[in-house]
């Protein structure tokens, strides 16, 4: 009976041992396993809590000075492209436009009384070549004559050595010659006169040419009137200024009143058609992250809420913390780094979902984890409209 | 019976379902994921130990200085594939 007893605790023993020992194993050889089942999700699906929810944040600053006088949003409201944010004073900018179209139509007047002038100019020309070529063709007629009469004269001359005319009559015809030459010249000074007066009178033309300034179809003192014209009109379509996408205003600390100077920035929009979650990989992760993959964000505000993203890009800079300049030289510091730090790149993953319950904010911190397969929206370009249509706050 | 079945498969999809936040806020802090498992598989590996001691294995799986962390580990791991791998 005590030898049965004995068998019996013997084989329990054995049992217990056998038992033990399996149990060991597959404590052993499971934390094995599902060690390295966990590295490998971890490797395929990588993820990081170093993350954070962005949108792109745009400063609204006049693009004339002047001061406020209609301020039409509050801090925090959502506006929607094209509504009017607020007014600066547009009286001088008002006068301005006035003075230059009033300018505009000073320089047209002027213009055209230059044409005018121009034309009168040409006209004078005309007249004044007539009047050379008459001069010309008077110098010839007396040229012709002078001829004649010299001719006659040396004809004379041996005739009267012989008396066969009287000294009266040679006398008469050098009288006559000598009168020829002094017309001649007098005729010649008029046409050189009517060509400096042609001269001139073309010159007076291409100045009052010059003046008008056209160019081909263009006149330029007009075009330049007119562009300061436009110019006006901007600055006094600049004196509202509007919501250029939707958006929703933030840190609005300023009322009716304040004075905005040009480029100072009066408030931000953040803009509400693309959300995106910025996440800090780490470099030993990115081989397994490729813009158009999937991606899963969970806001820390947000308990239990997944919100579907896609890989859009990968940072391609970070600063360098270790190659700083010091003037023109780099300064290279001594260290003793053993154990070294993967550096982190920012991801960037835009969500796609919208969820008027659990609006986004930028800063939000979020848990981002990249999953092995493509977004079904591939290949988002940064005008896409998903999502934008509707604000997430009412 | 069937009753029970059906509460416990719900209280386990609750679990499941809720469980798959990765981060645990605790006043305003929030906390990863590795470290609620690591914590969580300390606890369960001390109460599968102290299973293991009642019914008298424990002398008998091996050295405990590789049985007992492989346990938490595998405990951890486990916790995480179960809740957090997804």
């Amino acid at each position: 009976m005590e030898n049965s007893q004995a068998d019996h605790q013997v084989i329990n023993l054995k049992r217990r041992v056998l038992l033990g020992r399996i149990i060991g194993t597959i404590i052993v050889l499971g934390a094995l396993a599902t060690g390295t089942l966990v590295w490998r999700i971890n490797y395929q699906h990588p993820r990081t809590n170093d993350a954070m929810v962005r949108a792109n944040i745009v400063g609204i600053a006049p693009e004339v000075s002047g001061r406020i006088v209609e301020l039409h949003v509050e801090d925090n409201q959502y506006v929607r492209q094209g509504d009017l944010l607020y007014v600066i004073d547009p009286r001088p900018y008002q006068a301005k436009l006035a003075q230059a179209k009033a300018e505009l139509q000073v320089v047209e007047k002027d213009v055209d009384s230059r044409r005018a002038s121009s034309g009168s100019a040409e006209l004078a020309i005309e007249r004044l070549e007539h009047q050379r070529v008459a001069a010309g063709a008077e110098v010839k007629r007396i040229e012709a004559e002078d001829e004649y009469l010299h001719s006659y004269l040396e004809r004379l001359e041996p005739l009267a050595e012989k008396q066969y005319v009287t000294t009266d009559q040679l006398q008469q015809a050098r009288s006559k010659y000598a009168a020829s030459r002094a017309a001649l010249a007098d005729a010649s000074a008029k046409e050189l006169s009517a060509r400096s007066a042609i001269d001139e009178a073309k010159s007076e033309s291409r100045r009052a040419v010059s003046m008008i300034a056209q160019v081909g179809n263009v006149n330029a003192r007009i075009e330049a009137a007119r562009a300061l014209v436009t110019s006006a009109e901007l600055d006094v379509e600049y004196c509202s200024v509007r919501a250029p996408f939707d958006a929703y205003v933030t840190n609005l600390n300023t009322r009716e009143g304040e004075y905005a100077k040009t480029g100072m920035q009066m408030f931000a929009l953040v803009d509400d058609r693309h959300w995106y979650a910025i996440a800090n990989f780490k470099e030993t992760y990115l081989q397994s992250i490729h813009p158009g993959q999937e991606a899963d964000v969970f806001l820390v505000g947000y308990p239990g809420k997944r919100y579907r993203g896609v890989v859009t890009g990968i940072g391609w800079a970070n600063y360098p913390d270790n190659m700083k300049q010091q003037g023109v030289l780099p300064e290279v510091r001594r260290t003793l780094n053993w154990v070294v730090l993967a550096s982190r790149f920012p991801v960037r993953i835009e969500i796609q979902e919208r969820d008027l319950e659990h609006p986004l904010r930028m800063g939000m911190t979020a848990f981002v984890t990249i999953l092995d397969r493509p977004a079904e929206t591939q290949k988002l370009s940064p005008g896409s409209e998903k999502g934008a249509t509707t604000p997430q706050v009412p | 019976m069937r009753g029970l079945r059906k509460a416990g498969f719900l209280a386990i999809s609750a679990v499941f379902l809720t469980a798959c936040d990765p981060m645990l806020s605790i006043e305003g802090s929030f906390w990863p994921a590795w470290i609620i498992c690591i914590l969580a598989g300390l606890a369960v590996s001390m109460a599968l130990m102290w299973q293991l001691v009642r019914h008298r294995l424990a002398p008998y799986l091996g050295p405990p200085l590789l049985i007992v962390p492989s346990l938490w580990a595998l405990c951890t791991f486990g916790i995480w594939l179960l809740f957090y791998s997804t």
